[in-house]
Parts: structure tokens; C-alpha cells; sequence
């Protein structure tokens, strides 16, 4: 099997990341730069510090993998000699000895400022399925929870003035009664 | 070591972000919390017709924030893109029966419209059929003050997929986390529901909401501990 064509990402600071071609085009916006030549000495990532772009890259290479697993598990299906009841989701599973949905259960499970960058990032990089994954978890952070929670959840300040604040409270007096 | 900005969940994530995020809220949360926590939010909330394409509020129209987000599908900011789906269910609309038909009414392009269980009458689905002429798709399972008369027989003509109260509730799409997949409708609460409240709630169907207010009960099981805190005793009768 040949090797798998690499390609080298450079986070904000500086830092180089080599990963395969496979990993990295789970990025619509590194997909579009190879496509346009845009590759020599390493594609330059300037919004995404280090830190983040490695945690995005471990979900990355994580999905990738499971594809690729996923792709020849259902090529040699034919001649597997093992149960051949497992599918091939099974098999990428079993590989990687936890399946997918648990490491992304898994993987926002992070503190809030984590989660934020990893939104931004996926945000910037086009990773869908990372930022649905992302914009999900704070959903369900938010879910069931007044404004007031909310913002500590989130770091965010109440910028209303005072005059907003209660045109808000006689909108919404009758949904707390 | 990277210099790391101070995360700003108001402003610093974009409104597609955020969108992607208020797009996974039901309507309820939106606003009654997301829309309430600052500037940027709200704005993110008001201000994007996208938002309001779909407006799903199962199980929480009872409550008056439930009217609001269906009017919330009204809302003039969202008028270039108006909602085209609506999917109510609810076993408890008590306050809302005028609002929410006038919310709906609004929706001028709406084209799928699903009020399982509601206490939707005769007059509300005629204005919802006269002011939504592009309803494609209407559903309305579960609604048994609908009486299909010539009418509204006639009104209905120009839908494409009609259920009607009676139809068979095997193939309602309820998401997963939804309470009423759980609910058993049980038949004497149909019995009872038509012998004692229905036709007081048609006499009554000029007099203003005060009067059906109660007049509503659940017909699902797993609403009895709820009615049991709000009915008044007469009226708990009619639940068993």
C-alpha cells in the first residue's frame, strides 16, 4: 500500500502539523487551498493557534481514519472471514476500540474557552461535521437555562440598558408566571 | 506561549456560528432565554429570517411563551423569508388558542403546517386556510374539535398531503427526545372529552378565552399530575 500524501499545516504561532491529505481535506477551506496549488512549504493557518489546531486535527485524523476504515472494511467484505454480520461501521469501530459517536461525545467535553476556540476553528476551517458537533454541545448547554445562567455559563455580560431590560421583562413577564 | 484573546460568546463568534447554534434551540428557548442574554443574541435571534423557517415547539405551546414563538414566526424582521414549516404539538394549549392561530395566520407562506393534539376549532383552521395559501401540507391529527364539514372539505381541496383528526397517529415523526412518544392516548378520554366539554366549548366559542380556559383536558395520561395542580376540583372529574 502506498503511503498516504502528507501535507504540512502551520498554526498562527508557528507550529507544523503533518498530517495526510485525507485528514486535512475534512477542511473545506485547506481542501480549496490544495486545490489551488497553495501548498508549497506548508499551508499557513493564521487563525488557529497550535493548541486548537491539534485538537482539531486529532478529530480530524480521528474521522478520516474511520472513513478510510470504513471504505475498506466494505471493500473486503467479500472476502472477510470473520462474522460476517458486523458492519462495516463495526469494523471501523472495533478498530479504533471506541466508535465514533462516543469520541465525539467525548471529544467537547472541554471547558468552555476550549469549546469556543474549537467553534471558531471549525467555524474557519469548515469542518461541518466539527462544527455541528460544536454548536450542538452549546445548545445543550443553553438548553433549560434562564439568560441569567447562561451568561455565567459563558463569560457573557448583560449589556442591556435598563430601558431594555424591562421592555424585555413586560415582553416575557407572563412566560415565568 | 500563545497569546490567547479573552473568548467573547457575545460578540466574537459570528452570527453563523451563533446561528448554528440557535438553529439546535427549540423556539421556546430562543425566546424565553437565548434572546434575553444580550445585545448581539438577541439581535442574532430577531433578526434572522432563517430562524423562523421552521418553528417547532412540541409540547410547550401550552405555556404563553409558546404563543410568542408562534407569533415569533410573524415577526416583521423576518417578513422577506417567512416560515414555511410549522409543527405544533401540544396535549395543554389552554391560553393560546386565539394567539397562535393569529400567529399562524400571519405566516402568509407557510407550506407545512402540523398541530398534533391542539385545540384548534373549525374557525381557527378556516383562518389559517384563508391566510395561508400556499399550505401544502396540513396535519392535524389529534384534533377533535375539528369537525370536517363541507367547509372546510372545500378549503382543504388545495392541500397536497392532508391528516386529518382521525387518521392513524402510527408514522407521527416525533423526535426522539419528545415526552409525548411516550403518551398513551387512552379512548374513554375521547368519551369523556366529547360528553362533557366539547359542545360547552363550541357554545361557548364567542364568549372570549376566559371560558374555555379549563376546558381543555388532557387526553394523555402522562398529563394528569400537571392538570391535577391546575384544574379545580369539579373539573377533575373529567380526567378519570
Amino acid at each position: 500500500m502506498a503511503s498516504p500524501a502528507m501535507v504540512t499545516l502551520i498554526s498562527s504561532d508557528d507550529a507544523r502539523f503533518e498530517v495526510t491529505e485525507a485528514a486535512a481535506t475534512m477542511s473545506q477551506t485547506i481542501r480549496h487551498m490544495i486545490e489551488d496549488g497553495c501548498t508549497d512549504g506548508g499551508i499557513p493557518l493564521p487563525n488557529v493557534p497550535a493548541r486548537t489546531l491539534a485538537k482539531v486535527l486529532e478529530y480530524c485524523n480521528k474521522h478520516a481514519a474511520a472513513t478510510a476504515a470504513e471504505s475498506s472494511a466494505a471493500g473486503g467484505a467479500a472476502a472477510g472471514s470473520d462474522s460476517g454480520s458486523s458492519s462495516s461501521a463495526d469494523s471501523a469501530g472495533k478498530d479504533d476500540g471506541v466508535d465514533l459517536a462516543s469520541f465525539d461525545k467525548a471529544f467537547v467535553e472541554v471547558d468552555t474557552d476550549t469549546l469556543y476556540d474549537l467553534l471558531l476553528a471549525a467555524n474557519y476551517l469548515d469542518v461541518k461535521t466539527l462544527l455541528d458537533l460544536c454548536c450542538q454541545k452549546v445548545a445543550d448547554m443553553i438548553r433549560g437555562k434562564t439568560p441569567e445562567q447562561i451568561r455565567q455559563t459563558f463569560g457573557i455580560k448583560n449589556d442591556f440598558s435598563p430601558e431594555e431590560e424591562e421592555k424585555i421583562r413586560k415582553e416575557n413577564q407572563w412566560a415565568f408566571e | 506561549m500563545e497569546a490567547v484573546p479573552a473568548r467573547d460568546w457575545a460578540d466574537g463568534l459570528g452570527t453563523d456560528a451563533l446561528l448554528g447554534i440557535l438553529h439546535r434551540l427549540d423556539h421556546v428557548d430562543v425566546l424565553t432565554a437565548a434572546d434575553h442574554v444580550c445585545r448581539s443574541w438577541r439581535r442574532a435571534a430577531r433578526e434572522e429570517p432563517a430562524l423562523w423557517r421552521r418553528i417547532t415547539m412540541r409540547g410547550r405551546e401550552g405555556s404563553r411563551a409558546g404563543s410568542t414563538a408562534a407569533r415569533g414566526g410573524a415577526r416583521p424582521s423576518a417578513g422577506s423569508t417567512p416560515a414555511t414549516t410549522a409543527s405544533l404539538s401540544t396535549s395543554a394549549s389552554m391560553w393560546v388558542k386565539e394567539n397562535y392561530v393569529q400567529g399562524i395566520a400571519t405566516m402568509h407562506g407557510l407550506r407545512t403546517l402540523q398541530l398534533f393534539s391542539n385545540i384548534l376549532t373549525n374557525t381557527g383552521l378556516e383562518t389559517i386556510l384563508d391566510n395561508c395559501p400556499h399550505l401544502e401540507s396540513l396535519d392535524i391529527r389529534h384534533c377533535f374539535n375539528v369537525d370536517m364539514d363541507e367547509t372546510l372539505l372545500l378549503k382543504c381541496a388545495r392541500i397536497k398531503t392532508l391528516r386529518l383528526p382521525d387518521d392513524p397517529t402510527d408514522d407521527y415523526d416525533l423526535e426522539v427526545q419528545s415526552p409525548i412518544r411516550t403518551y398513551v392516548p387512552r379512548e374513554e378520554y375521547y368519551m369523556c372529552y366529547s360528553d362533557c366539554c366539547y359542545n360547552r366549548y363550541e357554545d361557548s366559542e364567542d364568549s372570549g378565552d376566559d371560558s374555555d380556559f379549563y376546558g381543555e383536558p388532557s387526553r394523555y395520561e402522562s398529563d394528569l399530575d400537571k392538570y391535577e395542580k391546575m384544574l379545580p376540583l369539579s373539573m377533575r372529574t373529567f380526567l378519570r
